[in-house]
């Protein structure tokens, strides 16, 4: 079926709900108050909460700007909201700069090589090249992002004055998404590098930052779906977002499940065969001895292998909301293997039960995202119309 | 109570416009059921099929996965054939390794974790070849099936088709329904 967007559809925008934003707000502050508490009853735990938290945060969101970076690389013509969506992260993106910069600053309570120096490994390891590194290459991720979406926008509103976007302001939002994506992929590595892989500094894979970005990418989607479901109605854009659409993006997180679960057994067959203390002790530690594999199989299955049995359902994906359900244990997994990733390196298997206190500051995140997402929806149109106007289209071909 | 034979309609179509007309006039038409043929597979017919053609909720699907209705069973013959790769192939590098017991890199003979290289090939394989086999079985093209009795072959080629069942007092209405639609040709099965 051949639709074409309305007027109406074209500038319609986000209305936030006085409840929502409310609740968003009280979230802020109740994350705050469960990291300050934190803080003075399990001061490691609640860093070790933190630097889990800003990697769960920061991967989802900029797995979901790079999805549009991707989308528009691919000149992806049935993605006008749904890039949108993507793009309205950016927002966020402050947020977990500033979280970065705290994370830095207290780096010397939770970053262990500054206590036991990993010897031979100095070079890289040491915190003024990690601090330049981290915030050089982040913050370039986030100008690329914002430059991307600042881009789109303006190409939308000489789009909707009626001028046609000419063929060098497709060729420069291209060149900036295709900068994104190759930006989003070193940075990614360099934050799996610095904010999980180092803190076992005598532990080492290649192999490790790639499954970090390759999961983000996953989350991002998740994170993606978890929107679309919530805002197809509020944005007018039910059009848009069909079970067509739904099960494509349910698609896409099947591969990325499998994708995932390939380069995690890559990675653990290659150690397997090794055999070398200086690498088994990572898998072991976390999957074998203690108590770290009561959470690490579980975060495995619940974050990868369920979702890939539930996404084999062609009806599931058709469904936004046992998708979003899907979307929603996705992103819990994830969250709960990020957490075995670090938590062990800094606090072996002395977790303090007070440390469950600060877990909570995930509130603050939470509701800055929703802040922030709403903000931009409420500020910009919902349908992107340089994406719906790729190759000069004015129609786009929708399955209902 | 006797059981009322349904009768077989068939028309032919040469353009897709009339052909979707003819199959959204069967839809309203108290028709109790109708297949559509055409060369390709278009989803945008889905609206225009009977009621137990049309996508459901996951809800009535999972229903009807546990009562066994129309539902494609290629899907779960493809289930079936790659669980089965999945524990054969398992099974025999198992079984390989414990007739000749070699020590490789110091690994036990029957290492389980690079086997599941193996079980996964199998499983994709056999998984594969049974939805294949499934698929040309339930299509009617192997193993003697006959395919539905008013299919023509042209409807593989250069021709949309309808095959309508209906009671021997809706055949004269079903006909002149489709030639209204553009039936470039209309006749009792």
């Amino acid at each position: 079926m051949s639709i074409e967007a309305s007027p109406d559809q074209m500038e319609s925008r986000f209305t936030v709900p006085g409840g929502l934003k409310l609740a968003a707000i009280v979230a802020v502050v109740l994350g705050i108050v469960a990291a300050v508490v934190g803080f003075f009853v399990a001061p490691v735990d609640t860093w070790v909460w933190l630097v889990v938290w800003f990697v769960v945060f920061m991967g989802v969101s900029s797995g979901m700007l790079a999805w549009s970076a991707v989308f528009r690389v691919a000149q992806a013509k049935w993605t006008p909201v749904v890039n949108r969506i993507g793009h309205s992260v950016i927002f966020f993106w402050p947020v977990c700069f500033f979280v970065m910069m705290l994370l830095l600053v207290g780096a010397h309570s939770w970053v262990t090589w500054l206590h036991e120096p990993a010897h031979d490994k100095e070079a890289w390891l040491n915190l003024p090249f990690m601090v330049i590194r981290d915030i050089v290459l982040l913050g370039a991720l986030g100008v690329l992002f914002a430059l991307l979406v600042r881009w789109t926008l303006v190409a939308d509103a000489r789009k909707q004055g009626g001028e046609e976007l000419s063929d060098r302001g497709q060729w420069r939002l291209t060149a900036i998404g295709t900068a994104c994506v190759f930006t989003y992929v070193v940075a990614s590595s360099i934050v799996a590098y610095d904010f999980i892989m180092s803190l076992s500094p005598e532990w080492y894979s290649t192999m490790f930052a790639p499954y970090i970005w390759i999961t983000n990418i996953y989350a991002g989607m998740a994170g993606l779906v978890i929107l679309a479901t919530f805002l197809r109605s509020r944005l007018g854009a039910m059009r848009f977002l069909t079970p067509q659409h739904f099960n494509d993006m349910g698609n896409l997180m099947l591969g990325f499940s499998l994708f995932s679960m390939g380069l995690f057994f890559a990675q653990y067959l290659t150690i397997w065969y090794g055999n070398i203390p200086e690498e088994t002790f990572f898998i072991i530690e976390r999957y074998y001895r203690g108590g770290w594999p009561y959470v690490g199989w579980p975060a495995f299955f619940v974050g990868y292998a369920i979702p890939f049995i539930m996404l084999q359902s062609r009806e599931l994906k058709h469904s936004p909301k046992w998708l979003s359900v899907t979307a929603g244990i996705v992103i819990f997994g994830v969250a709960a293997e990020r957490y075995v990733l670090v938590a062990p390196s800094v606090v072996g298997s002395a977790v303090s039960p007070l440390s469950v206190i600060p877990a909570f500051s995930v509130l603050f995140f939470l509701g800055a995202f929703v802040l922030s997402v709403t903000a931009f929806l409420a500020r910009y149109p919902a349908v992107s119309s340089a994406d719906e106007a790729l190759h000069g289209r004015q129609k786009m071909e929708v399955i209902s | 109570m006797t059981a009322v034979v349904l009768r077989k309609v068939v028309g032919k179509f040469e353009d897709f416009d009339a052909f979707k007309r003819a199959l959204g006039s069967l839809q309203v038409s108290g028709v109790p059921d109708y297949e559509a043929y055409g060369p390709v597979n278009l989803d945008e017919l889905g609206p225009l099929m009977p009621a137990r053609m049309i996508p459901r909720s996951f809800k009535e699907t999972v229903v009807e996965i546990l009562t066994g209705r129309n539902v494609s069973p290629v899907r779960g013959v493809a289930t079936v054939g790659a669980i089965t790769g999945l524990c054969l192939f398992f099974y025999m590098a198992v079984a390989t390794s414990n007739i000749y017991k070699l020590i490789v890199g110091g690994k036990p003979p029957v290492s389980r974790v690079p086997y599941v290289v193996i079980a996964y090939e199998g499983t994709i394989l056999l998984g594969a070849i049974a939805a294949f086999v499934a698929t040309l079985y339930y299509a009617r093209l192997i193993f003697g099936r006959q395919a539905m009795p008013e299919y023509d072959p042209r409807f593989s080629g250069d021709l949309f088709g309808v095959g309508a069942s209906c009671a021997p007092e809706q055949v004269e209405s079903t006909m002149e329904l489709l030639r209204n639609a553009g039936a470039v040709e209309v006749y009792e099965y």
